[in-house]
């Protein structure tokens, strides 16, 4: 009979409860968004620190700055100056726990890349590990490009290292390794007219004929000589005659690879040492197999004029870089340590990679224990207090997106009680008849609460799968804009617990709010509302 | 019009309690979403006045050699280390001179180097240079006063012998207390890299430790030091500066500006490249992270903002549906349906409206004394999230008037759909006696 009663009101006032209906789906809908977007958003930037940084657990010495309470970490992001030496027991302590993955030496420094003319390229982080664990402890650390080979032959080789990838003007300098652009010339255009005319004089074969009246032009000349791998064949005798190394350094290297990709750049190299007056130089774009020399400071120091380390290098691949954060680069810890001429056993930290997040403080009890027994000077990190700017990050999308969910819980309760209230006034003479007819206030009560109830159900419901539907096309598409994270975008999943979170926050206080305010009625008597008519 | 005004404010009183609902909900609606991008603002403000001050300080002009764009690899006996702006302290002072022109200061931008210190060297450091005319920058800074005394005048020290010897006094970033055991007064070694890798190395102390007034994670790699200090390093003497950085007045006319400057540049010989800030930084920085955040929270300022105006548009119809004798009344006295519209229209804007202008106010006073509260916190992770160490809450105008404009946007949209099938009544409702 109440079900019967419920649908039936639920029926006469369709319209209202339509509104009503609308109102909660589209709540429900934008909170399955936005708590799906607050979970992923929160261990997206999580496990990126994890998966690329940190990992899960670290184990640094005693002194180290990043086991103070501190932030900046001074001398270079997240480098433990101090080394630690753990033997070949420690290794195998350590990977036979059954929670970790894995756990790797690893020795974090940083350096300056140098191309082979001695020009600085960048400046890199880097992290020294086994070739063979860095997949495996560092997973979102993605190889984006190149072969991404770590392994070191050994002396009389260069270096793997795998390069963070190419940022900002880095990538500016790849575009422009295969042609000419106008800035790259150096004068005004009376002196360009006289640079054509030199040109046109010793590579007749690539400028004669073409009109070029301006930069542009001649840029898209120079373009077309730059790509013909022969150019090197037809250079005028006459620059041959005295002895500039320069050129033969450029001429050497030209008749040297064997790589075609690298001929435009080589070719462009050629042209400025020919013709330095004209042509800025230009330097080589970061690609895989171009080889370098990583210049780093020992890591002690008697006196602050120790000579550098040099290690040959060459970039196998690249890895992808954070905005906000950055990210290493990497190298194979036995080369590392054979070229600073470090200890087998000498590291800066272990880095431990975990099965399940949560058992992170289980471990680190595990392990600081184990340090304890040792009489080791060690302190074991966890990834929230090696990752603290991108945990307090991860927190306050978290407590940002609070808010919306709380605009959206305060709209659901209002305007419940405003349905209420309205139902009330206008069902009064409807009400004021089932008392009259002998219906009990509280039955009247449980009615009304029902039919608020059932739409706050059934909108609930409706609009968490418009939410999931938007959740699941997020979750293909990805959401753009998201800076903090690599590739900037945010990819949802689909869980349940949103939907849970929803109907908790819409349907519940619905009902409650509905059933405080209807419990006026308790008290009212068929005359009372039969009788008022305002 | 004014009669019906007169209706619709009768009106807001006589239904005083369905239209405090919709008040209080356009209030809070208002007062949240007000209170969210105050909350990006305020990360803007604390970037800009905190490392964003030091490491982009923002200019209006950056002056420049124009000889250090068009590097020319002619073997005429050009040094770069010439490319530089000679004359500095006059031409500072001419060019304040210039109508229009609110400061000049001079600086050696940034360069990266390292300190030693014993048998430890802190590497990748960031060198950045101080006018000591730059109170701006230096009140940011927190410094003791004997510091900031030191800071503003480089001075040179006697050695026994009686020479004159120049130690460079460098301020660090407090964490260097916690992290190192670098304390006042402690000599240091600087190694510094100019252009193409120069090292240039000097013999420095360690003048004191700056606590910023709005601090960053990033900021303890910041070494500070007067622009002369570091001009000294780098083999310069105290005239001569890497670049002049100009702040413009108000309203001031910057091509005229621009112009002037040259053809004062000109008449000492002198070719120089005057840039903007978004010609020598572009569009990135510290500070477009948090501008993409408030962008990012704005769209969800929309979202909450569509779904709740669909409530108070449907609210407020439904409660115009609850007046059908009123209305019904109005017809029967001749009233014309457009005339009803306005007059609801108008009482719905009206409540709309100061719900939402109670919204912004409340919002308005609730930063204004979290702003007082000075909520502090040196947790990298406040930091970040609040662009500084400071939380602080921003009120920008276009804000405001967003708001203001999206609540205006609900009322029209009210007035176009819901209430013409509101006013849909029969003149017979009014003389029934029940609405039913």
């Amino acid at each position: 009979m109440f079900l019967k009663l419920v649908f039936r009101g639920l029926k006469r006032y369709k319209k209202t409860g339509r509104h009503f209906f609308i109102l909660v789906g589209l709540c429900s809908a934008a909170m399955v968004f936005l708590l799906s977007f607050s979970f992923d958003a929160y261990n997206g930037v999580i496990e990126q620190s994890i998966g690329m940084v940190t990992g899960h657990l670290q184990i640094v010495h005693g002194d180290s700055p990043l086991a103070k309470d501190s932030f900046g970490n001074i001398g270079g992001a997240g480098r433990a100056i101090k080394f630690l030496e753990l033997d070949d027991d420690w290794d195998n302590w350590l990977n036979g726990i059954p929670d970790i993955v894995t756990a790797s030496p690893a020795i974090s420094t940083h350096c300056k890349s140098h191309n082979l003319d001695g020009e600085l390229e960048t400046d890199l982080s880097l992290l020294a590990v086994p070739a063979s664990k860095l997949a495996s402890l560092l997973p979102e650390a993605k190889i984006i490009e190149g072969s991404a080979e770590l392994y070191w032959p050994g002396p009389g080789h260069d270096i793997p290292v795998i390069r963070r990838e190419r940022i900002g003007w880095e990538i500016r300098n790849l575009e422009m390794q295969n042609n000419y652009e106008s800035f790259e010339f150096y004068s005004s255009f009376p002196e360009l007219e006289e640079f054509i005319k030199i040109l046109r004089k010793d590579f007749p074969q690539y400028f004669m004929n073409s009109l070029i009246s301006d930069k542009e032009e001649l840029a898209a000349s120079m373009t077309m000589a730059i790509n013909d791998r022969l150019l090197v064949d037809s250079l005028p005798a006459f620059f041959l005659e005295e002895y500039k190394w320069e050129i033969d350094d450029a001429i050497s290297e030209l008749r040297e690879n064997l790589n075609p990709e690298r001929i435009p750049f080589l070719n462009k190299r050629l042209f400025q040492v020919l013709y330095p007056n004209y042509l800025r130089s230009v330097q080589e774009a970061a690609v895989a197999g171009k080889r370098v020399s990583l210049m780093l400071h020992p890591f002690s120091m008697e006196d602050e004029s120790g000579l550098f380390t040099i290690i040959p290098a060459v970039y196998t691949g690249f890895t992808i870089y954070n905005q906000l954060f950055g990210s290493y680069s990497f190298i194979d810890i036995n080369a590392f340590r054979y070229m600073m001429e470090l200890d087998t056993n000498a590291t800066t930290s272990w880095i431990i990679r975990l099965e399940d997040k949560r058992d992170t403080q289980t471990v680190k009890a595990l392990i600081e224990k184990h340090i304890e027994n040792c009489g080791i000077n060690a302190a074991v990190l966890d990834y929230k207090t090696l990752g603290k700017e991108q945990m307090g990050l991860a927190q306050g999308i978290r407590i940002i997106l609070l808010i919306p969910l709380i605009i959206l819980f305060a709209i659901n309760l209002i305007f419940t009680l405003n349905l209420v209230l309205s139902s009330i006034i206008q069902r009064k003479r409807e009400i004021g008849t089932a008392l009259a007819m002998g219906q009990e206030n509280r039955d009247t009560i449980i009615i009304m609460a029902s039919e608020t109830g059932l739409i706050a159900v059934l909108s609930a419901l409706a609009g968490a799968s418009l939410g999931y539907l938007i959740v699941w096309l997020a979750g293909i598409f990805g959401i753009p804009g998201m800076f903090f994270l690599v590739g900037e975008k945010l990819y949802l999943s689909l869980r349940l617990a949103p939907l849970f979170q929803s109907c908790l926050f819409l349907i519940l206080p619905s009902l409650i709010t509905a059933i405080i305010f209807l419990s006026g009625l308790r008290k009212k008597y068929p005359v009372e509302l039969l009788g008022d008519n305002r | 019009m004014m009669l019906a005004l007169k209706i619709a404010f009768r009106n807001i009183f006589r239904h005083s309690r369905k239209n405090l609902l919709i008040l209080l909900v356009t209030a809070l609606i208002s007062l949240f979403l007000f209170l969210l991008i105050a909350f990006a603002d305020g990360a803007v403000s604390n970037i800009k006045n905190g490392i964003g001050a030091f490491h982009e300080p923002l200019s209006d002009f950056e002056i420049y050699d124009a000889r250090i764009f068009d590097i020319s690899g002619k073997d005429n006996n050009d040094s770069f280390m010439d490319y530089i702006i000679t004359d500095s302290f006059n031409m500072q002072n001419k060019i304040e001179k210039i109508n229009g022109v609110s400061s000049v200061y001079r600086s050696f931008g940034f360069f990266l180097g390292d300190i030693f210190f014993s048998g430890q060297r802190y590497k990748d450091l960031r060198f950045i240079s101080i006018d000591s005319n730059n109170d701006d920058q230096i009140k940011k800074l927190k410094l003791k006063p004997e510091a900031e005394k030191i800071l503003r005048e480089p001075a040179e020290i006697p050695l026994a012998s009686g020479t004159l010897v120049r130690k460079i006094p460098i301020f660090l970033h407090w964490q260097f207390s916690v992290q190192t055991d670098i304390k006042e007064g402690d000599d240091l070694t600087l190694f510094l890299s100019y252009f193409f890798d120069q090292v240039h190395t000097a013999e420095a102390y360690l003048a004191g430790f700056y606590t910023p007034i709005q601090d960053n994670a990033f900021f303890p790699f910041t070494v500070l030091l007067n622009v002369e200090d570091l001009g000294y390093i780098f083999g310069y003497d105290s005239d001569k500066s890497f670049l002049l950085k100009v702040n413009l007045k108000p309203r001031a006319n910057k091509a005229q500006i621009k112009n002037r400057i040259n053809e004062l540049f000109k008449s000492y010989d002198k070719d120089v490249a005057i840039m903007t800030y978004e010609e020598m930084y572009g569009s990135g920085g510290y500070d477009y992270y948090y501008k993409m955040a408030k962008n990012l929270l704005f769209i969800i300022m929309l979202l909450i903002f569509f779904i709740s105006s669909f409530g108070i548009m449907n609210a407020s119809a439904r409660n115009l549906m609850e007046r059908k004798k009123e209305v019904g009344t109005y017809y029967c006295l001749g009233t014309r349906k457009g005339f009803l519209k306005l007059v609801y229209s108008l009482e719905v804007f009206m409540v709309n409206m100061s719900g939402c202008i109670i919204g912004i106010i409340a919002g308005i006073f609730i930063i204004f004394i979290i702003n007082i509260l000075k909520i502090h916190s040196t947790d990298p992770g406040f930091m970040i999230i609040a662009g500084g160490s400071y939380l602080t809450l921003g009120i920008s105008p276009d804000t405001i008037v967003l708001i203001l404009a999206g609540m205006a946007l609900v009322t029209i949209i009210t007035s176009l759909t819901s209430l013409g099938r509101a006013l849909k009544v029969s003149p017979i409702v009014a003389v029934k006696e029940s609405e039913q």
